[in-house]
């Protein structure tokens, strides 16, 4: 009789349909969170930030608004606006002028070469647009603190679907699926509140201008970071629970 | 303008979906369903005769280890043919492949100094004098385990399988941070996404390395064009259309070395990027066109071949999404629309990344090597600029009839 391969490619991890089914209804529990209690997590959002600015301090005027039928607390602060067109155009210059260098030679491309150079680029688009057409920039900082939490609050939406699907097919108890969907939650609400303080504390002390590589740099990009950052701690644990359990094999 | 934007962020975004729904179908597949495996364990007393081709190029660095570990293989001697080709080699290379000619009759030497150089028309050239019925190719990077040969060339004792493919694994993914994340792509690539595509009865891709193909097959489709960067991909769609079956065999493992620098992993890239688009351009139509192909195989064939594009598609997506900005479209459903399916594409679909990465390192069992997985955004992001770059210098070129020539992968072991 031939003796079976244990080799990785027969690993298999047993995961039922029902314990599928759960991990996915477990996951998704944050989600109900949120919908049933977004008229109460979004002005706190809010209000949050503006205690924060108020700490710092910068003065801060709380616009309280809805969305649809959702309340929600805007803080507006006055952002700084340069008396002299300099301004732009050293942000414009150094913007293209550094973007280029780091872009230029292709053959030494490197990560931080890309993310520095798309940063400086985006910046020197920005500088050159306020350069030109300052007064024609569709956005206030309201305007941006308004987005930013509409579009976080969407975010907080998709994570624990987001999780549910990608760890209820993981071996794992469903329990530690609502705890991973559940943390990762919280940080985004927690971060999501520091991000915006920071943003707009800057826009008041370094202007607009900056707005855009905010807006692409600081947003999504950092969302999607620490979503994949629990999700990789989730797995990690995943693979020590199932070391310790009897190995599955299908040859 | 700002309508074309639009429209243009609508089908980037649609099309990342595409990608997304296809490579978390491959995950989930991975993670519930059997897999399916070749005939690696039938033992045939008397296999085929097999030529295995070492195309080399500078590489006394490696020469003797990939040459040492196939002399060690327990492949039937009066059966094995190892074809080392020096392939205008300007070091120590021809030296070593003559050591070794000369200390065991299964190595023959092959010294190209003339002639067009590159792998494709190396293999060409010793294609055409290899004695075996099975060709195996492995770069001289790679060092293949003992039992590996045997396991490569069991599957073609189906007449219908004209390639096989093995799985790729780092051999010193402890280097450095890009060592260690080529690591976790590759286990992405071999344990998910090729063995996916086998289970499905999708096509796995041959490699051109780690890999064999039916010396009948290779004659009846034409054989390698040397004016293709990616000659592997080029063969696998080319048997493909032929009627042949192209195999992954996720057991048979080889040891490869990956780049060690960020200026080796952008060659890396760049080549593949133009080889796997000119195959874009080849057979993107045929396979939707030829008879007697599946429709998921012939929408899965597409989108392999259209892999690298994504990169200008989302470099575009990037500038649209400024225009917009500029223009006032700072709102939740048109400029961030493209955020989302990026965001989505790159947590549940990108090819070799994140959730595939995720869902290789559980079925390898390895554990905390995959809290490098954030960190991977940084070969995604660099892979953008490179791809970009890469597909349109090689259009330039392409329009002042110049050639983008093959380059050497540079080597790191001492």
């Amino acid at each position: 009789m031939q003796v079976p391969i244990y080799h990785r490619s027969y690993r298999h991890l047993s995961t039922e349909p029902a314990d599928i089914g759960r991990g996915v209804v477990f996951g998704l529990l944050p989600d109900l969170v949120v919908l049933a209690g977004a008229s109460l997590i979004l002005p706190f959002h809010g209000r949050w930030v503006v205690a924060l600015l108020e700490w710092i301090p910068i003065p801060v005027t709380p616009r309280v608004g809805y969305w649809g039928r959702l309340p929600i607390v805007v803080p507006d602060v006055p952002s700084f606006a340069p008396a002299h067109s300099l301004y732009p155009a050293v942000v414009a210059i150094a913007g293209w002028v550094v973007g280029l260098v780091l872009l230029m030679r292709l053959s030494r491309l490197t990560p931080a070469r890309v993310i520095g150079g798309v940063a400086s680029i985006v910046s020197g688009v920005s500088g050159t647009f306020f350069y030109f057409a300052g007064e024609r920039f569709p956005y206030t900082a309201l305007d941006f603190a308004n987005v930013w939490i509409r579009a976080e609050f969407v975010v907080w939406l998709i994570i624990p679907l987001l999780l549910a699907i990608i760890l209820g097919t993981l071996p794992l108890d469903p329990a530690i699926t609502l705890l991973y969907s559940t943390m990762t939650l919280l940080y985004a609400f927690w971060f999501s509140a520091i991000r915006l303080t920071l943003f707009l504390a800057f826009f008041h002390y370094a202007g607009l201008i900056w707005l855009p590589l905010v807006y692409f740099l600081g947003g999504f990009l950092l969302d999607f970071l620490y979503i994949v950052s629990y999700y990789s701690m989730a797995v990690s644990r995943t693979t020590r629970i199932l070391r310790q359990r009897r190995e599955m094999w299908r040859w | 303008m700002v309508a074309a934007a639009r429209l243009y962020l609508f089908l980037a975004a649609l099309i990342l979906v595409a990608y997304t729904v296809r490579h978390a179908i491959f995950s989930t597949n991975r993670l519930l369903r059997r897999s399916r495996h070749g005939l690696q364990d039938l033992f045939d007393s008397a296999p085929v005769r097999l030529t295995v081709l070492v195309p080399m190029r500078n590489e006394e660095r490696v020469a003797d280890h990939i040459l040492e570990a196939l002399l060690f293989s327990d492949y039937p001697r009066d059966r094995l043919e190892i074809i080392a080709i020096d392939d205008h080699s300007t070091d120590r290379t021809l030296e070593i492949i003559e050591y070794y000619a000369r200390r065991d009759p299964c190595v023959r030497r092959m010294h190209r100094g003339n002639g067009r150089p590159g792998k494709p028309a190396a293999l060409d050239d010793a294609i055409a004098t290899a004695t075996g019925d099975i060709v195996a190719v492995f770069d001289a990077d790679y060092i293949p385990g003992r039992g590996l040969l045997r396991e490569l060339v069991a599957p073609f004792m189906d007449p219908a399988v004209g390639a096989v493919m093995g799985r790729v694994v780092p051999l010193n993914c402890g280097v450095n941070l890009l060592t260690r994340l080529l690591d976790l792509e590759r286990a992405a690539g071999y344990q998910v996404d090729q063995q996916a595509r086998h289970n499905l009865r999708l096509l796995p891709q041959y490699g051109g390395t780690a890999g064999a193909f039916r010396k009948k097959a290779y004659y009846a489709v034409g054989g390698f064009d040397p004016d293709v960067l990616t000659e592997d991909t080029e063969l696998t769609f080319r048997l493909r259309l032929a009627g042949w079956t192209v195999m992954y065999a996720n057991r048979c493992e080889c040891y490869e070395e990956v780049p060690q620098t960020w200026r080796v992993r952008t060659d890396q890239i760049r080549r593949w990027a133009i080889g796997h688009t000119q195959c874009f351009r080849r057979f993107a139509w045929k396979m939707i066109t030829e008879p007697g192909l599946r429709s998921i195989e012939r929408v899965d064939a597409v989108m392999l071949l259209g892999i690298y594009l994504i990169a200008p598609l989302l470099a575009l997506a990037l500038i649209a999404s400024l225009f917009l900005f500029f223009k006032g479209g700072m709102n939740v459903l048109s400029v961030f629309l493209i955020t989302f399916a990026i965001m989505a594409f790159n947590s549940i679909g990108n090819f070799a990344s994140f959730f595939q990465i995720g869902t290789a390192v559980l079925l390898d069992g390895s554990g905390d090597r995959v809290r490098l997985l954030p960190l991977n955004v940084l070969n995604f992001a660099l892979s953008i600029a490179v791809v970009t770059e890469a597909l349109i210098t090689h259009g330039g070129r392409r329009l002042f009839g110049r050639r983008t020539g093959w380059q050497k992968t540079e080597r790191f072991r001492s």
